[in-house]
């Protein structure tokens, strides 16, 4: 594993009450936590009113992932290939609302390569469909009126080529 | 001193008439004026072609460091070009309107960066408040409409502006002036007593770009009052375009502040604007229709648009206007939207 056992343990309070104990070294991926740590917050549990303990934990497994290094560079490229199929994984939710929980998570606890994969995840499942399928995948309700939908299609024609 | 409303005609006009303007600006600022400073603040592009004509036209500028950062600042705002197209798919939805083939023509110019300074903000701050379920707010509705009623007030009080040190109009303000500039009007010189407790508080916003916190609070104050008074009549009155550069640098700000600070789940709106019954029950009615329980569309603007700038395509993004109404302009706040080459216009 990535870090030391002397590692000190930061615990998180997810917003259903539940407590996870993460190694300092992994809960750093998270910027917004770094902050606290740095601001000495961190001393007792750090609540996070945003996060369900469900995602919290799919956060903390991870942050853990991706904190793991390489011990010398034949094995980073083995490492790297790993962390690709684990990402892939990781977007690959049962549920569609996991992932937009995952993408608040990444935005709250600001951890830039989380947030990246997922809004990615989410662009890649739009990206072929037409707009009656975006709207049908996230029950998205058209509250044009046809005229107005119209309108807004015609203004942005190109796009609709 | 600060010449707003200059900012506002720099972006509307062609480098000619600029010119001609400033220098009918400043000349009889000096006659009214004598022997005092003024200062005009330019956008950054601007500033190029402002340091040309300097030698024609002396002028002090001796606080544009200050502008400068808040210039920078704004332009780390993640809607950057993006309110330039946010601000044009306002200017498109206006065709009923004779400006409007006025404006399309100007539309590069309001490409330029400069544009993005001014108009940025009410790009902002229309989507604040569309989150904010204040959703028909006064920004984008009563642009055109009320132009005339606006040439009216200003051919009224413009003559009277005569200390003025500070004079900002909001977008279809400078569309006006720009009307009764063509008219030969002259520009303001004098602000009477009784006038100036209107455009106070606009005034100073600027200055105070910098004491962030207090500027949180003001845009709560002013969505109040805009929220208290939408029921009412005379609700243009009290919020007419003059208002859309006040709403605007205060949105600005607080994104700003939410964004920098990254408490940023729930950037845009710190306002919850007080609920009276008649929007209470249409507030049920939207929860009904929730019920397959629509997860992207109630992400923060911020999200959708990292969402939506990681498609391969612009088109795929634009796309999106169409999905719902509350889809209709994030697109717009792209922040690697890549335009068409008609487009961009080099200044």
């Amino acid at each position: 594993m990535s870090s030391s056992s002397s590692s000190k343990m930061i615990e998180l309070r997810s917003s259903d009450g539940e407590t996870f104990h993460v190694e300092e070294t992994v809960v750093l991926q998270s910027e917004t936590i770094k902050q606290m740590i740095d601001d000495d917050c961190a001393n007792a549990a750090i609540p996070l009113p945003n996060v369900t303990s469900m995602t919290l934990a799919k956060v903390i497994e991870y942050i853990k992932k991706h904190a793991e290094k390489p011990k010398d560079d034949d094995d980073k490229k083995v490492a790297e290939e790993d962390l690709k199929k684990f990402d892939a994984e990781f977007v690959k939710v049962d549920q569609e609302s996991m992932l937009f929980d995952l993408v608040r998570a990444a935005n709250y606890l600001n951890i830039k390569s989380l947030l990246d994969l997922t809004c990615q995840a989410v662009a890649d499942s739009i990206k072929d469909l037409s707009v009656e399928e975006v709207r049908k995948k996230f029950n998205i309700q058209n509250d044009f009126t046809p005229e107005e939908e119209a309108k807004v299609r015609k203004e942005n024609a190109w796009a609709f080529d | 001193m600060l010449f707003r409303m200059m900012k506002k005609l720099l972006v509307m006009m062609d480098e000619e008439d600029l010119e001609h303007c400033l220098e009918h600006v400043v000349s009889s600022y000096h006659q009214a004026n004598p022997g005092e400073e003024l200062l005009v603040n330019f956008g950054f592009l601007r500033w190029k072609f402002w340091v040309r004509i300097e030698g024609v036209i002396p002028m002090a500028i001796s606080d544009m460091s200050e502008e400068d950062e808040i210039i920078f600042k704004r332009r780390q705002l993640p809607s950057k070009e993006a309110a330039s197209s946010r601000v044009r798919s306002w200017i498109v939805s206006d065709d009923d309107d004779d400006e409007f083939i006025t404006l399309q023509q100007s539309d590069s110019v309001l490409e330029e960066e400069d544009e993005e300074e001014f108009d940025n903000e009410a790009a902002i701050v229309h989507a604040v408040l569309t989150d904010s379920q204040v959703s028909d707010c006064p920004l984008n509705k009563y642009r055109t409409k009320f132009d005339d009623e606006v040439e009216e007030t200003l051919k009224e009080h413009l003559p009277k502006l005569h200390h003025i040190k500070e004079l900002r109009y909001g977008i279809s303000c400078s569309r006006v002036i720009s009307r009764l500039q063509a008219k030969g009007f002259s520009c303001p010189s004098n602000l009477n007593e009784e006038d100036e407790d209107v455009i106070s508080r606009r005034r100073y916003l600027p200055k105070k770009l910098f004491h962030l916190d207090e500027e949180c609070s003001r845009l709560s104050e002013v969505v109040e009052i805009w929220w208290r008074n939408r029921g009412a009549k005379n609700q243009m009155t009290i919020f007419s375009s003059q208002d859309e550069e006040e709403f605007g640098n205060e949105a600005a700000i607080v994104h700003a502040v939410l964004t920098d600070s990254e408490v940023s789940d729930c950037p845009i709106c710190p306002v919850t604007p007080p609920i009276r019954v008649s929007d209470a029950n249409h507030l049920n009615e939207n929860m009904e229709e929730e019920e397959g329980e629509d997860r992207i569309s109630a992400l923060p603007d911020c999200l959708i648009l990292e969402i939506l700038s990681r498609l391969p395509e612009t088109k795929e993004a634009i796309k999106t206007s169409s999905l719902s109404k509350r889809w209709q302009y994030v697109w717009t706040s792209v922040p690697n939207l890549r335009p068409g080459p008609s487009n961009i216009v080099a200044f």
